[in-house]
């Protein structure tokens, strides 16, 4: 992990270790993170799909990059990218990761949420889905912050999965009114028959938002552009 | 015939191809730009080009404007960068100070240390050794001058090996930002701008006529048969520039959130050349900083400056081209080469520890209320003399 | 050095610019995706097109076998 210099008062105050830092919040300290994978994927010419898809040339629809979707979050939190059209997908999404989550070994996992990505590896959206999207078990909204401490405190592993924890963690509050907008679609279009709704394959997305990653980080850290 | 059209109509005939392939290649690269990334960035690149033309045309430029007034006390050049400051405050303090609703921008604010002290007295010295500051080596470079293609190769070489040091330069220390937007409001602190504006103004007409029979003026009228023509085939009078200048400025506040830039796109060309060469830049604590450490993570047409300086390159080679003085002939003896690379160096390293260069820094920083941009004009000044006097050492220009 | 060989000089570094940024433009797209056929397309619809399993959206029992 490369060491960060701590500079006093300046604009961009990044902190020298993990370690919680008087006067800086979890959430830069997270951001920082998330900052340190950036320039190690810049220092590599990479990007987190790019890593996922693994030297691949061609993307073949629906094959999920890697091919066995990452672990990490010490094993609680799943993921994988893949690609695929579909009427209502946005014109300049690329693919999207797709993000799952189990309270214990052994427990059916869980859709929590997709993100869309463009054509050069950055987050655009994130979107939750119908269940028969995805299978599994579904997810509530309750159990969303519990998970989120799981990966918050698990241990850090290799550069992609720790671009996605941290951009997790980074989102979890737009994550958090998603799965909450997500439950409340449901309950309108079927309410107190959400099994119906699961199953109903007219019904695709569920709640959806744009993120812009550069400025949510700007914004954690309190910066303006740099010159 | 007058004279402008008489010199256009011989350039014309020389030139014409030169400006169709300037005008075909800012339309398609504007057109692959908006295809491969977005509009915005599509509209980045022409606004770069109008500044482009717009420098070329009135040959708008901060260091042959203060070398003259450094050497002959002529100030015309430097009173134009004063109205140039006064109207572009005039345009930025209320949008950042909040009045339109809805319409959000960040200024160029920065901490005022020793970083921006060194870096603008280097950046200073640079100028007048390189020929050119940020907007005037990518100007004159677009015009075809040779040697300030040398200039902004070393320019983009001393921004890279700058960002590889920012760091141990900001831990000399700093009094932090000092925004007089946030600490006064936005009218008192433009009132505070244009006061210390009227100072300098009125102390440059002093020292011009203390020496100079006439001050040179900066509003000439161009008759008005006469306007299009000029517009379109240049000489501008400087005031033109001013407004222009000024006008793309806000148009760039509006469209990217943030006001004119130049230089950070040469340390992020270079940083990343230097990664895909193989070099590991992952020690360099200035690209583990969010927008950076974004810009290098992504293709350099999604980052404003690049696209701006793109333009603002063609759109002077279109502007010189269409005056009839694209790519004229340079003459480099071994003063020139030493200059060219030295100073190239000075404006690169300097301007990476400065937060910018006189259009990052000095322009964008003083019209977004920054302090930092004060300390800037002042240390690049002084570096300004320095260089002069260098210039007169290594043969360059005559003793004055 | 002359007006022509300033053209030329000036014309070939353009080119060597559009070129480096067609290079970094490229370095950071991602690869395209091949088009569907519509049998596989048939395929997915009918399954669970996202899910962690076997089909190419649902995790199922081969996913926990295939934990590292």
């Amino acid at each position: 992990m490369t060491a960060l210099k701590t500079s006093t008062s300046l604009q961009t105050n990044i902190p020298s270790t993990m370690q919680p830092v008087a006067g800086l919040s979890q959430e830069q300290l997270w951001a920082s993170r998330l900052v340190d994978c950036m320039g190690q994927m810049g220092n590599q010419q990479t990007n987190s799909v790019l890593l996922a898809l693994d030297g691949s040339k061609k993307i073949k629809p629906y094959q999920r990059y890697p091919e066995t979707p990452y672990f990490f979050g010490d094993k609680h939190w799943r993921a994988f990218y893949h690609s695929h059209e579909a009427d209502n997908l946005p014109q300049a999404e690329h693919g999207h990761y797709h993000f799952f989550t189990r309270a214990n070994d052994g427990d059916e996992w869980s859709h929590v949420i997709a993100m869309g990505m463009d054509d050069y590896g950055q987050p655009t959206r994130l979107f939750t889905t119908n269940l028969w999207v995805t299978d599994g078990k579904w997810f509530f909204a309750s159990q969303f912050m519990t998970q989120i401490a799981v990966l918050a405190n698990s241990q850090d592993g290799a550069l992609a999965t720790d671009w996605l924890k941290y951009v997790l963690l980074l989102f979890q509050y737009e994550i958090s009114d998603l799965l909450i907008a997500r439950d409340n679609r449901v309950e309108r279009l079927f309410p107190r028959h959400q099994e119906q709704c699961f199953l109903d394959r007219s019904v695709y997305y569920l709640s959806e938002m744009k993120i812009n990653l550069n400025k949510q980080l700007l914004d954690i850290f309190g910066l303006q552009q740099d010159r | 015939m007058n004279k402008a059209v008489a010199q256009t109509k011989d350039a014309g005939s020389l030139e014409s191809g030169t400006i169709a392939l300037f005008v075909i290649a800012i339309a398609g690269v504007s057109l692959v730009i908006q295809n491969l990334t977005h509009v915005r960035q599509a509209l980045l690149f022409l606004i770069g080009v109008g500044f482009g033309i717009c420098l070329l045309h009135a040959m708008f430029g901060f260091t042959g404007g203060w070398r003259t007034f450094i050497r002959t006390r002529n100030s015309a050049g430097v009173r134009a960068h004063i109205y140039l400051l006064a109207l572009t405050s005039l345009l930025f303090f209320p949008i950042l100070g909040g009045v339109f609703e809805g319409m959000r921008a960040a200024g160029a604010v920065s901490p005022v240390g020793y970083s921006v002290l060194v870096g603008a007295f280097l950046f200073g010295i640079g100028m007048q050794l390189g020929g050119g500051c940020g907007s005037g080596t990518l100007f004159t470079m677009g015009q075809g001058q040779l040697d300030m293609l040398l200039t902004l190769l070393f320019f983009i070489v001393g921004a890279t090996i700058g960002s590889s040091h920012l760091d141990w330069w900001q831990q000399l220390g700093d009094v932090g930002s000092i925004s007089l937007i946030n600490d006064y409001g936005w009218f008192p602190a433009l009132l505070m701008t244009f006061i210390v504006l009227l100072i300098l103004y009125f102390l440059v007409v002093y020292l011009d006529r203390r020496k100079n029979q006439q001050l040179k003026p900066v509003f000439t009228n161009v008759p008005q048969n006469q306007v299009v023509n000029t517009l379109i085939f240049g000489k501008w009078p400087l005031w033109w520039a001013v407004v222009g200048i000024a006008l793309f400025n806000l148009l760039t506040l509006i469209t990217a959130g943030h006001p004119w830039s130049i230089t950070f796109a040469f340390s992020l060309w270079g940083t990343k050349f230097w990664a895909a060469i193989g070099g590991d830049v992952s020690s360099w604590a200035y690209w583990q900083n969010p927008y950076p450490a974004q810009a290098l993570n992504s293709s350099v047409l999604m980052d404003n400056t690049s696209v701006m300086d793109f333009g603002l390159i063609l759109g002077a080679g279109l502007a010189a081209a269409l005056a009839g003085r694209f790519a004229p002939e340079t003459k480099m003896s071994a003063a020139k080469w030493f200059a060219v690379i030295v100073g190239g160096l000075l404006l690169g390293y300097g301007a990476r520890l400065a937060f910018g260069c006189n259009i990052g820094a000095l322009l964008a920083g003083i019209s977004s209320g920054s302090v930092h941009g004060w300390l800037w004009l002042a240390s690049a000044f002084i570096g300004n003399i320095v260089g002069t006097r260098l210039r007169v050492v290594i043969g360059l220009d005559k003793p004055y | 050095m002359k007006h022509k060989t300033g053209k030329v000089i000036m014309g070939a570094t353009l080119s060597l610019a559009a070129i480096a940024v067609a290079i970094d433009h490229t370095q950071h797209k991602l690869p395209e995706v091949e088009t569907i056929t519509s049998d596989e397309q048939d395929m997915m619809d009918s399954g669970t097109p996202c899910g962690l399993g076997v089909a190419p959206c649902s995790l199922g029992e081969e996913s926990d076998s295939l934990e590292d």
